[in-house]
């Protein structure tokens, strides 16, 4: 359903990404790996359209999404999170939840003014949403704390929350397990698979967590210095020398770095 | 919540009557319309920084730009000026949209690759500048020469002034239209800058532009929407008005009437723009544009038009800020641009806001009242002050001659003093957004 094809990206004097190909099946969960600095969070937010690419063209369902912008692409069921957690902190979990939705009747001026029963209907609607939202990822308690009052992994967790008032057809999660206490990430990797089972979300996710890639992930991608080093079966990947060697570095092929 | 927003009012307008009590009740008065205008810019500025998070230091700009308006919709037309300069202005104003006819199908025909682009562009604009000077600037010098005591301008359109509270409205928001189209594009205190620059832009502009506005020689006389003093007195009703109240001073009665005239028109507006704002910020539009304040780049990928919001958002503010504008230049009766300086009109709206309490409405008009009042009542409180303290001391001492020169400048001392500890000691204001 995603095609990312012949990315690059240059940015002053570095080179990001070289030339990235793959594809993202409909209905899939997608690992991306690679050690810090292999253009991972750049290819996303060139796919999410944070950024734009020097070269090459990214496809939503045959259709050429490379220049859209993060709101329209939202539009067509593309959405992300964020590495760091960028949550609405002067907002309420439940209105986290309750800003996504797009098109909200209440998001027009005029309605807000002279449609004031209607506006409260629809809103009512989205609240009820965000409700189940809240209980699927039992975050109950914390459903009128401000969200700059949650811990790091809470926050992430509504990261994910959010997506799912969108209905989305794919989710580009960027290290959704990072900082996350062990407890919290079973709920986040428990989430994913039912959203990924029960709502046939795709998913692509940045992820350091080699216990949480092979638990979720049908295939891996693996990035380094910009390029895709191999793709495969998440055991396959794991075991793979040249992989280990990208993390670790053996001091043979990666030593001359420039 | 609401009862401490009570209380904080109620003790506001406990001070407001102890002035109406203690010096007059003109003066009580008088303080309280400002109070209300600048209520109205609070609340201007506050949409735009409480709600979205732009960074506006321009406020005067806009400010200036509906006083103008006042002027242009409400003072008699200067037939003469139309007479003589009729032709030059119809000419330039021709030859003005001919130069952007022109430059726009240059642009279309020109294809996007063309190195010609460019140069064209440029040429055109300047062959347009010259050309629309041809005709412009002769017909100006033309205007400015007729009488330049008492009218060298164009006049208004003489239409009633009432009717140039919406027009500011109006004008001030193309005005915001364009200005945030050029200047959005910047983040944070980039923005800042450009709009600081852009409303002294502003008011070069006017300041300068002596045909339309007669620049430093000022417009005074501007009509009002409330009777004359002078004429009340005239009036029966008012008469036996008085009468029945008991009131000895007419004088004084009348003027007091005419303020609380001015009060009630201002009242009206400032009831209309903070009931439509609450509706608004209490709305999922509201929580949107929070949304957008606390992370704009999330809000992007949870699928909001930042940029589209931030536009309408910062043509709401600026609309808001230009009704101020009218209402003041209403109540001065004049136009006087070398008085817009942005310590008064974006500095004190600015503090007005923070001290209330940034993204609350309510918080926003009590800090404008607050502020206002602070502004104009601490000079005689400070020489009531000094009056005691040195009551005990001979006239000339140092001391005495020290301390009543310095009193005048009290409130700027006051307004860091304010602002510091507001910071320090309520970063969320007086009435907190929640």
């Amino acid at each position: 359903m995603i095609k990312v094809s012949n990315i690059s990206k240059n940015f002053i004097g570095i080179k990001a990404i070289d030339g990235v190909s793959f594809e993202i099946d409909q209905g899939s969960i997608i690992g991306l790996i690679g050690p810090n600095g292999a253009g991972k969070t750049t290819l996303f937010n060139i796919v999410a359209g944070h950024l734009s690419p020097s070269s090459g063209a990214v496809y939503l369902d045959g259709e050429d999404i490379t220049f859209l912008k993060p709101h329209e692409l939202f539009r067509k069921g593309l959405l992300r999170t964020f590495q760091i957690a960028h949550e609405f902190s002067s907002l309420t979990v439940l209105e986290n939840l309750m800003v996504v939705p797009g098109d909200q009747f209440g998001e027009q001026l005029v309605h807000t003014w002279f449609n004031c029963a209607k506006v409260r209907k629809a809103d009512e609607l989205v609240r009820k949403q965000a409700k189940e939202v809240i209980n699927f990822l039992e975050l109950n308690q914390m459903e009128n704390e401000l969200a700059g009052n949650l811990s790091g992994g809470q926050k992430k967790l509504l990261e994910l929350g959010r997506t799912m008032m969108a209905n989305p057809k794919i989710v580009f999660l960027d290290e959704i397990g990072a900082g996350v206490s062990r407890r919290l990430l079973k709920i986040i990797a428990g989430s994913i698979l039912r959203l990924n089972q029960q709502f046939g979300y795709t998913f692509c996710l940045i992820e350091h967590d080699m216990d949480f890639i092979a638990r979720l992930c049908d295939m891996v991608i693996v990035m380094a210095e910009g390029r895709i080093l191999t793709q495969g079966k998440p055991n396959e990947v794991i075991n793979n020398e040249d992989v280990i060697e990208a993390y670790l570095g053996t001091g043979r092929k990666y030593k001359k770095v420039s | 919540m609401t009862k401490h927003v009570g209380v904080v009012y109620f003790i506001t307008s406990i001070a407001l009557l102890a002035v109406g009590a203690l010096q007059s009740w003109n003066i009580a008065l008088s303080i309280f319309n400002l109070c209300i205008i600048s209520a109205v810019m609070a609340l201007g500025l506050n949409i735009q920084w409480g709600y979205a998070g732009l960074f506006n230091v321009g406020i005067m700009g806009f400010t200036a730009l509906g006083a103008l308006t006042a002027v242009v919709v409400s003072m008699p037309k200067v037939q003469r000026a139309w007479v003589v300069a009729s032709n030059g202005l119809i000419l330039s104003f021709l030859s003005f949209i001919a130069v952007v006819i022109s430059i726009v199908l240059a642009r279309r025909l020109l294809p996007l690759t063309s190195s010609l682009r460019l140069p064209v562009t440029i040429g055109l604009l300047i062959a347009g500048y010259l050309l629309i000077g041809n005709f412009f600037l002769p017909a100006t010098k033309q205007i400015e020469a007729i009488d330049p005591v008492i009218s060298g301008y164009l006049g208004g359109m003489g239409l009633p002034i009432l009717l140039s509270w919406p027009i500011a409205g109006i004008v001030t928001a193309v005005a915001g239209w364009l200005i945030g189209k050029v200047s959005l594009g910047l983040r944070g205190d980039y923005f800042a800058i450009a709009t600081l620059g852009i409303s002294d832009i502003i008011i070069a502009i006017i300041k300068y532009e002596e045909w339309l506005s007669r620049g430093v020689r000022n417009v005074t006389g501007i009509p009002r929407p409330v009777p004359y003093e002078i004429d009340l007195l005239d009036l029966s009703w008012f008469v036996s008005l008085t009468h029945f109240l008991g009131v000895t001073d007419i004088n004084n009665a009348s003027s007091i009437f005419v303020k609380l005239c001015y009060g009630v028109l201002f009242f009206v507006v400032l009831a209309i723009i903070l009931w439509l704002s609450e509706r608004a910020l209490k709305s999922p539009w509201g929580r949107m544009m929070r949304a957008i304040r606390d992370n704009r780049d999330a809000a992007e990928a949870m699928g909001k038009d930042v940029k589209a919001r931030y536009l309408q958002v910062f043509i709401l503010g600026c609309a808001i800020c230009g009704i101020a504008g009218a209402m003041l230049a209403t109540l001065e009766g004049q136009f006087t641009p070398t008085s817009y300086i942005p310590l008064r009109f974006t500095f004190l709206i600015w503090v007005m806001v923070i001290l209330g309490g940034s993204g609350n409405n309510w918080g926003a008009v009590l800090g404008g009242v607050i502020i206002w009042f602070l502004w104009v009542e601490v000079e005689p409180v400070g020489n009531w002050f000094v009056s005691i303290i040195t009551a005990s001391l001979p006239k000339t001492s140092f001391i005495t001659t020290h301390l009543i020169a310095g009193t005048s400048y009290t409130r700027y001392l006051l307004m860091g003093i304010i602002l510091l500890s507001v910071m320090r000691f309520a970063p969320r204001g007086l009435i907190p957004e929640r």
